[in-house]
């Protein structure tokens, strides 16, 4: 037991400490050489308690004078929400593979090496564009523990590599940015990203006119967040109780195409947010959100589930946006941990195969954008290609994709691809192809 | 903490080298429907190192500050593979050392008033927002403030403290007809300044209500392409975002294909177009007296008659380029360093009034507020909080779902009228760059008329 649960204990009812200490080294070249190495140790901690049935929190990264967190977190209780939950009390299962040691004891030269390697390979097969390339060790120890006797910790440890190629001509700048995350050295994942960086460049040399109207579109796996946004808006628990979410009275209906299929994993090894236990100290979960087109299941924290007489799904993470992991500075709120889209049965090469006069599109800008809440998406096609009779003939600009994804993934549902992408270490996805995505362009 | 900080950078035996020392406090209420959703206090420090070893940068972040020294160390190592490595020495223009303070004084501290009085008077504009209508489904008000201190040494003899408070509040508000058809409105404030600014924001709250409840019943707009005029708000978010980031040296530097593009002189728009990134102007939530490099603040016009006319700079940037630094050296926090950002951004007056911009109209978009943005490179995105159609040079109905896109440059040309009621806005997000997201920053603009805006929609 830490000192702060012994010293707030007999002020409150309750009490939770989460702790995290991030140590992260990224390295980041351009042109011939490194451009810089930084080092990061950063540590910080929260208190949640409950007190006279009121909830808490307050978070601090300086334990000089644990007082004033302690008087902070009571000040915060005194009015603080009616606490409808109590603190988590079982140890979870442990997960596995989280934390390589072939990670965690990587030398700064290796690492060096790994990012030369990518870098050199980038710009030797795009010769005419300025690549920069990122590598970024992480090492997270979280810990958690409870008044009620609870005490957690686990490492996790990973290696991201990013790269983006820009190739800027008077009157048209290319960007193929692509990365991935990794729980262990993987040469294979690695030359797997250079060789799309290489399909994707060779499919954009062309500059072709955008379809318009309501076309095909086959959302690449790096694109497919733009469509399940929505959905995820919809199955957070928070937006359900809130009356925010369209869904909240829909558990159980055949909302989705019988092909669509949804998780929520938060134990998959190779997911960044997977853990043996979420932020607040709850056992990771495998949650089906969607199962043959059935909507199954919303996710929980404690808090949430605790107002809405539901289970914890083990989903309570502590993040400052969805693209960021753990963040001491924020309380726990229901969040997805990382996201599987069911397999389908059909090549990527066959989808676009089976596709006359449509779209590709490998990445969009303005997630969010649209009506979310409504189910509704609206973006700009940050990389898009032109399909024709079955093959990709050139890249298209100034396009948009607008739709409503529960409208598109019930009825205009064409194929999944068997093949899956990690995307921002987060979804598992396959090429989702839509009909009648609603596409204007610039004449 | 001067002592140690000198006595530090004197020892580490780098070419050059900077610490940061950055101490915050914050709060934080935020209302969902009735439901006290968040009512916190955090507190938090930490430092950043940055050290030049021959010609390579090494940077470590720390939150222990008893690390200071072992930190220093550790970034004059990492400096000195990266100096080992590199194909281009970094050099730093030069700039006079500096010693000073400047502290804020504000008209009612955010330090000062306690967490509970901040609460009763966000709970107030909450119930004003669910009472405004029985269509309102949900409500959402977060106030957020932060006081930050931070302290700034470099091995030249600088020595910096500086104090930046941030105070923000959203009012946002949903509605609903029942069939699933959810709609939002808000409204919002944010300043470098105290609670004041959140008093008094009954009519912010009321109107943020009653746009949600409106939109219920607006049409979704009609993709295509459209003659559009922006709201000041809406076009400021758009200068930031679509040109201020082309502006930025460090990206520009790094692309020597896209310097090109950026030349100064080079025509980008009519020549009634200026843009301007100003260091200060009152109140601004981009205001950096001292930038995190320890350069003073600037107002660098980017566009004057149209024509490109000055970029951002760090001493890194303005070293490569043979310019001098123009205060615009930002990072977010500690566990960060400084990257080119931007101040406080404008489109200045034109000489249009709303009328003359409307009247010859037949059929338009009038799109307002900003929902979010994003850019990247000569493509933007960015959408609209509400709107309305224009119909023979008149305010029509109300439009919803307005995202609009873009070619940078083809757009700036496109803009075909200014107007002359320039108004700033700090609001409650912040700019993001390179993984540093939620910096304060202010835009503005007057409204402005753009000819073929391609807006998307189903």
């Amino acid at each position: 037991m830490s000192g702060i649960i012994d010293r707030v204990s007999d002020k409150v009812d309750a009490a939770e400490l989460f702790q995290i200490d991030r140590r992260t080294t990224p390295i980041s070249l351009r042109g011939q050489g490194i451009d810089g190495i930084k080092t990061q140790q950063i540590s910080g901690s929260a208190l949640r308690v409950i007190r006279d049935g009121r909830i808490g929190f307050a978070s601090t990264n300086d334990l000089a004078t644990p007082e004033v967190l302690i008087d902070a977190v009571c000040t915060s209780a005194k009015y603080g929400d009616p606490a409808g939950f109590s603190f988590a009390s079982k140890s979870p299962k442990t997960a596995a593979g989280l934390c390589d040691p072939r990670i965690t004891e990587m030398s700064l030269e290796t690492l060096a090496e790994i990012a030369d390697g990518v870098h050199e390979k980038v710009r030797g097969a795009l010769p005419d564009a300025e690549v920069e390339t990122g590598v970024a060790q992480h090492v997270d120890a979280i810990s958690i523990e409870t008044s009620g006797g609870l005490s957690l910790s686990e490492s996790r440890a990973a290696l991201n590599i990013s790269t983006e190629a820009v190739r800027a001509q008077p009157d048209d700048i290319l960007i193929i940015a692509k990365s991935i995350a990794l729980r262990q050295p993987d040469e294979a994942s690695i030359d797997a990203l250079i060789e799309r960086i290489k399909t994707t460049y060779a499919w954009s040399e062309r500059l072709v006119a955008a379809p318009t109207g309501d076309v095909p579109v086959v959302f690449a796996p790096s694109a497919v967040v733009a469509v399940l946004l929505p959905v995820l808006f919809g199955c957070n628990g928070r937006n359900v109780l809130m009356g925010m979410s369209p869904l909240g009275e829909r558990l159980g209906d055949a909302l989705f195409d019988p092909r669509f299929g949804l998780v929520d994993d938060g134990l998959i090894a190779e997911g960044m947010w997977s853990g043996s236990f979420d932020d607040e100290g709850s056992p990771s979960c495998r949650t089906d959100l969607v199962r043959d087109g059935v909507l199954t299941s919303f996710l929980y924290d404690r808090r949430t589930a605790g107002d809405a007489g539901m289970p914890s799904t083990g989903n309570g993470r502590r993040e400052g946006a969805w693209y960021q992991s753990s963040d001491y500075r924020t309380p726990p709120a229901p969040a997805f941990s990382n996201l599987v889209v069911s397999r389908g049965d059909q090549t990527t090469a066959e989808l676009i195969g089976s596709i006359d006069h449509g779209l590709l599109v490998h990445d969009v800008l303005g997630l969010g954008q649209g009506n979310i809440s409504s189910g509704d998406f609206s973006n700009t096609v940050g990389l898009g290609f032109l399909i024709e009779n079955g093959e990709v003939v050139g890249r298209v600009k100034n396009v948009m994709i607008a739709g409503n994804s529960y409208q598109l993934l019930k009825d205009r549902l064409l194929g999944i691809s068997s093949e899956t992408e990690w995307s921002y270490g987060r979804l598992q996805c396959s090429a989702l192809a839509l009909d009648g995505v609603s596409v204007s362009a610039k004449r | 903490m001067k002592q140690r900080l000198r006595k530090a950078l004197d020892r580490c035996g780098a070419d050059f080298a900077e610490i940061r020392i950055e101490a915050s406090q914050r709060s934080r209420v935020f209302y969902q429907r009735e439901k006290l959703d968040g009512y916190e206090t955090g507190t938090e420090v930490g430092g950043v190192v940055r050290c030049l070893v021959d010609g390579g940068w090494g940077t470590a972040v720390f939150s222990d500050l008893r690390l200071l020294e072992a930190k220093l160390d550790e970034a004059v190592r990492a400096a000195a593979v990266v100096g080992a490595r590199t194909s281009e020495e970094i050099r730093l223009a030069p700039t006079d050392p500096v010693e000073l303070e400047h502290r804020v004084e504000l008209i009612e501290d955010i330090r000062n008033l306690s967490l509970e009085n901040k609460r009763e008077v966000i709970e107030a504009y909450n119930r004003i927002i669910l009472d405004t209508s029985d269509a309102i489904v949900a409500s959402q008000v977060l106030y957020r403030d932060s006081f930050r201190t931070f302290t700034y040494a470099n091995s030249q003899g600088s020595y910096v403290v500086q104090e930046v408070p941030d105070t923000t509040l959203l009012l946002g508000a949903a509605a609903s007809d029942g069939s699933g058809n959810i709609q939002q409105g808000f409204e919002m404030v944010g300043q470098a300044a105290g609670f004041e600014i959140v008093r008094g924001c009954e009519e912010k709250a009321r109107t943020g209500a009653e746009r949600a409840v409106s939109m219920v019943s607006a049409k979704p707009v009609s993709p295509g392409q459209h003659t559009v005029i922006l709201d000041p708000h809406l076009a400021g978010v758009f200068i930031h975002e679509a040109f201020g980031h082309f502006c930025e040296a460090d990206f520009l530097f790094k692309n020597p294909q896209l310097a090109k593009i950026m030349t100064i002189g080079s025509e980008f728009g009519a020549a009634d177009l200026h843009v301007f990134d100003e260091g200060y102007v009152p109140g601004g939530r981009g205001n950096v007296p001292y930038d995190d490099e320890g350069v003073q603040r600037k107002k660098t016009a980017l566009i004057e008659f149209g024509k490109l006319a000055g970029l951002l700079h760090s001493r890194e940037t303005a070293a490569r380029m043979g310019v001098e630094p123009t205060g615009n050296a930002r990072a977010i926090s500690y566990e960060h360093e400084p990257v080119v950002r931007m101040t406080n951004t404008y489109i200045d007056n034109g000489s249009s009034s709303f009328q003359e911009m409307i009247g010859d109209v037949e059929c338009g978009v009038y799109a307002c507020g900003a929902y979010g943005g994003q850019t990247e490179f000569e493509q933007f995105s960015f959408s609209a909080a509400y709107a309305y159609e224009i119909v023979h040079g008149e305010i029509g109905g109300m439009l919803r779902d307005v995202v609009l896109t873009g070619n940078l440059f083809d757009t700036l040309r496109s803009i075909d009228r200014i107007g002359n009621d320039l108004a700033l806005f700090g609001g409650v997000g912040g700019c993001g760059k390179g993984g540093q997201s939620g910096l304060p920053v202010t835009v503005g603009s007057p409204h402005i008329r753009i000819q073929n805006v391609t807006i998307g929609g189903k």
